[in-house]
């Protein structure tokens, strides 16, 4: 009697072979990938991402229409992962000149890859006053597309002042409300002592958290805040082992003030884009995930104006327990 | 004794709405005190053990696993609860991974590969993207379902001028109803075929005339929605002409119903020209528009969408129909229990084009000014759903707001709409009905009568069971009438009873 096929192996017979050609390589990952040797292990397949385990951190392979990722390598053409026989726990290797997993027939060609930077650009030649103005207007329009879950109700909260933002927003809101004191006062410790308890909670694969955390961070680093890179990489150094890979290796990233081209676009557009531009982009920021980018935008939009009077006590009434149904 | 119990699900990942969503349903499951379902970070693990959920959880549980966390009358309902909750991860996955089911295209040209004869393509992207993903379905010749919002009136025209261009259809931005060859697209209800073709720049609108052509006996060919802004001055009416200009070339359309609020001046003369020359009877219904401009144009006047359907159903049907069943209502009959004071009419709708109607009713009943006091309001509209869904999906802001007027000493009657067929949910009269009670229950106590007064738009082979939905309104009851003109009618009536007999003592 035949011994059954292990399953990788039928799984490949069922796929024809899948090349791809890689579009763009984050920089922060594009000397380690061209060295030849490494090897990962699959970890998530999803439509249009692949996750896999690399070393200590997670590489992403994604579809160029997802927009760059620090982690990550973008790929054409934009063929379904979760179509093409792709199995958890699959063996992933890299030559220097192609990403392969064998055991689906999948090939990313390197070579013609153009190099994109993760970090953050900085905005300069706005006043406190004007930054704030802006970040008052995008989430005005964020609340209005606001999700009823994650973080949504703390847009809504923030911008109306009176909106019950559900006990995951209150715990939120708390933690962040005492970070942003801590920030403002140059407290940097302090600040990050603060921010643990957002890490990993709440719902979702990147946990809302996290999300909001990402955004913190992204928004000190366009507006050059002191305490950026202190205080970012103190949560990278948090986040370790305490929330999912994917959330993990976005913090990590965050560390060192490195965020996905989504992130980018969004910081700039809040600080100089036209109205339209930044109507656009807080409607594409609410696209992102479930309710990922109602949480990011939580933590960008306090995080451009966090020096700005005020924003820490509009946080503790959000925070505050008697914060309920209006 | 309850018991709490765990279950963990190893490196498994949702995304948090799904998380939700399962976890409100194993909540609900019989013999679950609460349950919660979390990735298993410190962060949310400390909250599972403040909820009290965390005793005899595996230790191993780490930040890539999902674990069920429940209370439970006893150890079987928690297995049959965990059970509950891996069929519905499991179908979650297979749905996020396609598992079991065709390829599901990420793109219009994936799409198009996968099914080469598609001549329509539906779009509901947010309104950012939608117009570049519209350009390019009709660059490939496909007729567009706009579905999104939020699309500016520039790509509005820029893409209804390509489509006239390329003889294609745009329907939208901002569509929310059609029947193609029928073929249900967005909200839109199970009506019978026929010879009645329809263009509504009016989504409920284009609902309550399909589906009352389906009460009258009468059938749809095609119901074709262009979207809000069609005939704005702007926009010019492009898609309202391209689609009766195809439904006069229908071999199946034998009658052609429009159905808009007022045109723009100009482009109501264009559309009236238009029908002027049509080889085809028309019906007219511009909501509040001049009937005598429609008369003299050739074509036939509805005023309301009942009257549209009822001329167009006479059309198609050979003689002129009786008044569908139902009655008008008695008002005195209703004004009975209310008090000096009980003046206005709390209209709660979820559909924007039967709020419209509504106030051209009252209007036309009571008066511009007494009409203007009454308080009409379409729960669908964009300040009413920020961060939740559209009342035709979730009747929670409806219930709020239901709850409100019985609370408020001036109002005398409640008008609803209840709106049936594909994406509404899924009991929209069951839903409402204890807000109704309570708001009844507020009146009482307050010595107060309350009347409630709706319509169903929907037809007998909706999937929420027309008949059982009017029993449930019957039965805690709701005044039904056959249309929500009338429906706005009677309303308007019972406050006119009880202004003309000084209110009753």
């Amino acid at each position: 009697m035949k011994a059954p096929e292990p399953m990788t192996t039928a799984a490949a017979g069922a796929f024809p072979l899948r090349r791809f050609a890689a579009t763009r390589i984050s920089q922060s990952i594009g000397s380690r990938l061209r060295m030849p040797g490494g090897e990962g292990t699959i970890e998530g397949v999803y439509r249009s991402v692949v996750n896999i385990r690399w070393g200590e951190g997670l590489l992403t392979v994604a579809h160029e229409g997802m927009g760059g990722v620090p982690n990550g390598i973008l790929v054409d053409p934009p063929i379904a992962f979760d179509q093409i026989g792709l199995v958890l726990g699959m063996r992933a290797q890299c030559d220097g000149t192609a990403l392969r997993v064998p055991g689906a027939s999948m090939v990313v060609f390197l070579a013609a890859a153009a190099s994109w930077s993760p970090a953050m650009p900085v905005v300069r030649g706005l006043t406190m006053a004007g930054r704030s103005e802006r970040a008052e207007q995008a989430l005005k329009l964020a609340a209005e597309q606001a999700p009823p879950v994650g973080l949504g109700p703390l847009l809504v909260g923030l911008m109306d002042g009176r909106t019950s933002v559900g006990s995951l927003g209150r715990a939120s809101a708390r933690s962040l409300a005492k970070v942003v004191e801590a920030l403002a006062e140059g407290q940097d410790e302090r600040a990050i002592s603060a921010a643990l308890p957002l890490i990993g909670l709440g719902p979702g694969a990147t946990p809302s958290g996290d999300d909001l955390l990402v955004g913190l961070a992204a928004g000190l680093a366009v507006t050059d805040h002191p305490l950026a890179p202190v205080f970012a990489a103190g949560v990278a150094r948090n986040a370790r082992g305490s929330t999912t890979s994917v959330a993990e290796s976005y913090l990590l990233h965050a560390g060192r003030l490195e965020f996905s081209e989504h992130v980018h676009a969004a910081a700039v557009a809040v600080l100089t884009g036209p109205e339209a531009e930044l109507g656009r982009a807080v409607t594409a920021a609410m696209a992102w995930g479930a309710t990922s980018g109602a949480d990011l935008l939580v933590g960008l939009l306090v995080g451009i104006q966090s020096s700005a009077p005020g924003v820490a006590g509009r946080l503790r009434a959000c925070g505050d327990e008697g914060n309920v149904a209006t | 004794m309850s018991v709490v119990r765990q279950r963990v699900f190893r490196n498994a990942y949702r995304d948090s709405v799904e998380l939700m969503r399962i976890a409100a349903e194993v909540e609900r499951f019989p013999g679950v005190i609460r349950a919660g379902l979390v990735m298993c970070t410190p962060a949310n693990l400390a909250i599972v053990a403040e909820a009290g959920l965390s005793e005899g959880l595996d230790p191993t549980a780490g930040p890539n696993d999902m674990a069920v966390a429940l209370a439970a009358d006893d150890d079987t309902a928690a297995d049959a609860a965990f059970e509950r909750a891996a069929t519905l991860m499991r179908g979650a996955a297979a749905e996020a991974a396609g598992e079991g089911q065709r390829f599901v295209p990420t793109t219009i040209s994936e799409a198009l590969a996968d099914l080469p004869g598609a001549n329509v393509a539906l779009i509901s992207t947010p309104g950012t993207y939608a117009t570049a993903e519209a350009m390019k379905a009709l660059k490939r010749g496909l007729h567009v379902f706009l579905f999104s919002d939020n699309v500016s009136i520039e790509d509005e025209i820029e893409l209804k001028q390509l489509g006239v261009l390329k003889g294609l259809l745009v329907m939208g931005p901002d569509c929310g109803t059609a029947i193609l060859d029928g073929v249900p697209l967005g909200f839109a209800n199970e009506v019978r075929r026929g010879g009645v073709g329809l263009v509504g720049a009016s989504g409920t609108g284009l609902q309550q005339v399909t589906c009352l052509l389906d009460a009258f006996g009468a059938g749809v060919s095609q119901a074709i929605g262009v979207g809000g802004r069609d005939l704005h001055e702007e926009v010019g009416g492009l898609m309202m002409l391209a689609a009766l200009e195809r439904l006069v070339a229908d071999q199946g359309t034998e009658v052609v119903v429009l159905v808009s609020k007022p045109p723009a001046p100009s482009v109501a003369a264009k559309v009236l020209a238009a029908a002027s020359t049509a080889t085809k009877p028309v019906v007219v219904n511009f909501l509040g528009g001049d009937a005598e401009a429609i008369r003299a144009s050739g074509a036939h006047a509805g005023t309301t969408f009942e009257e549209a359907a009822q001329v167009a159903a006479g059309l198609i049907l050979g003689s002129p129909l009786p008044p569908l069943e139902d009655g008008h209502g008695n008002p005195a009959e209703l004004a009975a229990g209310l008090v000096p004071g009980q003046d206005r009419i709390a209209g709660l709708y979820s559909g924007g084009s039967l709020a419209s109607e509504a106030k051209v009713v009252l209007k036309g009943l009571l008066g511009a000014e007494v009409a203007g006091a009454q308080q009409i309001i379409d729960l669908g509209d964009d300040e009413y759903t920020v961060g939740r869904p559209h009342p035709m999906i979730d009747p929670r802001l409806r219930s709020e707001k239901i709850e409100e007027a019985g609370g408020d000493s001036r109002v005398a009657v409640i008008l609803l709409d209840i709106v049936l067929g594909y994406a509404s949910h899924p009991d929209p009269a069951g839903a409402l009905i204890p807000a109704i009670e309570a708001a009844r229950e507020a009146a009482r106590r307050d010595g107060r009568g309350l009347a409630v007064v709706a319509s169903l738009c929907g037809t007998v082979h909706d999937l929420q069971g027309f008949v059982g939905q009017r029993a449930i309104l019957a039965d805690a009851g709701v005044r039904l009438v056959a249309s929500n003109a009338r429906a706005a009618r009677l309303a308007g009536l019972v406050v006119q009873h009880t202004a003309m007999r000084g209110v009753p003592a």
